[in-house]
């Protein structure tokens, strides 16, 4: 297969079979019907039209401004930036910008997923304590439990008496690339598990819960393989925050999950503004619900003092 | 634009170039009416066909590459529809009304009338002993003739290996030599 064709005329077919050359003569004296001027005219049409739907009817692109320009090779690739061509780079740009504008809000919307909760749950932690390290990861939603407690002066369970969760993350550490931190932080603030096992002691024996992957989105650092823990610590999140507020009674504020405190958080704060914007009736309603679903709770300073005394 | 060849003007026309369209039209119109009106033997599908040969020119210009020779493709189009036409034609007309049907086809204007009526005899006749002759022997002999392709280059417009290419063009070029007058 070559580009260049020559004319028909000039074509050198192998050597001539017998009689050919009597039969070529012939045919080429025989009448040699050709196209009428109206089938001629049709074909023309059609691949016109052909042309005109690509360039969308574009008014520099009709054949006569086409056949001014000349029609050398040479001609060929400026007449392409005019032609369809010229689109597909132009439709080519939008997509590949699109695409990538697409991942960056993706990107965005995942990392603002991950990244609200933690920051939610800040206000209503300063007024306590500040952030520690082990705060920061927020796969360890036991660390996270363990701040709570901290902060409201409750006795460190797992620093001192959890002596068989002491025990967890080592036996199955053999692997593990990063010990040291997690450990700590694990083992640190697994609480006391004495009036009421908190939930995840439950389902702790459970071979196949473990097993389970725990929940990604909430995850975004994956719990080493040898933290038992952290694995059980994402089993124990309830599902909702109002099955956590109808439970609060008999769980302790330590085994609420982030989402819970930070909706916790986000009522407190509307609940502010509501009083910011002198609608008192309704927030003190509002205080007043919320003292009750969470009794355990210590309201902050500010709305306290709201809380007309008993 | 002459000089130009068959694969840089279907290039040229695909960048919309109706120029080069005309150019590529005007060095096949004439073989390829011929092919298919001595393939079908009928003038309306002659031009139906030769209508749809060009049409699935135009439709693929963007997915033509130069690697593929244009004349081989063109012939390969052109064949593929005369078999598909073949399938599902009703019972082919021959004999003096298709001589008839074929030498009412438009001749070139340029030949003086006695000469257009002496060709159209010839014609005639060729085209009555091309009624003999089997659809495929058909097809190569007027593919050597009209368009001067090789034995190969018939070979890969009708699919088929080199030797049966030629073994076909040779037995239809006996016939017809023994049935066209000298």
């Amino acid at each position: 297969m070559s580009t260049t064709t020559p004319p028909p005329e000039s074509h050198e077919p192998d050597d001539l079979l017998p009689d050919e050359a009597d039969l070529r003569r012939h045919y080429a004296n025989a009448s040699r019907p050709e196209p009428g001027a109206e089938l001629d005219a049709r074909v023309r049409r059609m691949a016109e039209q052909a042309l005109d739907e690509t360039n969308g009817e574009a008014p520099d692109q009709s054949p006569r401004v086409a056949r001014q320009r000349g029609h050398s090779r040479n001609a060929g690739p400026a007449r392409g930036q005019r032609g369809s061509g010229r689109r597909r780079p132009r439709t080519w740009w939008l997509a590949a910008v699109g695409s990538v504008a697409v991942a960056v809000f993706a990107v965005g919307l995942v990392r603002h997923q991950h990244i609200v909760p933690p920051a939610a749950q800040a206000p209503a932690r300063a007024d306590h304590a500040p952030m520690s390290s082990a705060a920061s990861m927020p796969a360890n939603s036991a660390a996270g439990r363990a701040l709570s407690a901290t902060r409201r002066g409750e006795p460190q369970a797992g620093s001192a008496s959890s002596g068989p969760n002491k025990k967890m993350p080592s036996a199955g550490a053999s692997p593990s690339p990063i010990p040291p931190l997690p450990t700590a932080a694990l083992q640190a603030p697994q609480p006391k598990p004495k009036p009421e096992p908190p939930s995840f002691e439950l389902v702790a024996p459970s071979a196949k819960a473990l097993r389970k992957p725990a929940a990604p989105s909430r995850a975004p650092t994956p719990p080493t393989p040898s933290s038992p823990v952290a694995r059980l610590s994402l089993r124990a999140i309830p599902g909702s925050t109002l099955r956590a507020t109808s439970s609060a009674s008999t769980h302790d504020a330590r085994t609420l999950a982030p989402e819970q405190r930070s909706t916790e958080t986000k009522t407190l704060q509307h609940i502010r503004d509501l009083f910011a914007q002198d609608k008192t009736e309704q927030a003190l309603d509002l205080l007043k619900a919320f003292r009750k679903a969470h009794p355990q709770q210590q309201l902050p300073a500010d709305l306290r003092e709201k809380l007309p005394e008993k | 634009m002459e000089a130009a060849t068959d694969a840089e003007l279907m290039q040229a026309y695909a960048r919309g170039d109706m120029d080069a369209f005309d150019a590529l039209y005007a060095r096949h119109r004439g073989s390829l009416y011929r092919f298919l009106l001595g393939t079908t033997r009928d003038r309306a599908i002659a031009e139906e066909l030769f209508q749809e040969t060009w049409q699935r020119v135009v439709r693929a210009r963007h997915a033509y590459r130069p690697e593929a020779a244009f004349r081989t493709w063109l012939w390969r189009i052109a064949r593929n529809l005369v078999i598909d036409h073949a399938r599902r034609r009703k019972p082919v007309v021959t004999g003096e009304p298709a001589a008839l049907a074929i030498a009412g086809a438009a001749a070139p204007a340029a030949l003086e009338p006695l000469r257009v009526l002496a060709a159209s005899e010839d014609w005639s006749q060729l085209v009555g002993a091309l009624e003999e002759l089997s659809e495929a022997q058909r097809i190569a002999f007027l593919l050597r003739m009209e368009e001067g392709l090789s034995i190969q280059e018939i070979a890969d417009v009708t699919g088929v290996g080199r030797e049966t290419a030629k073994s076909r063009l040779r037995y239809a070029m006996k016939h017809l030599r023994q049935r066209v007058r000298p």
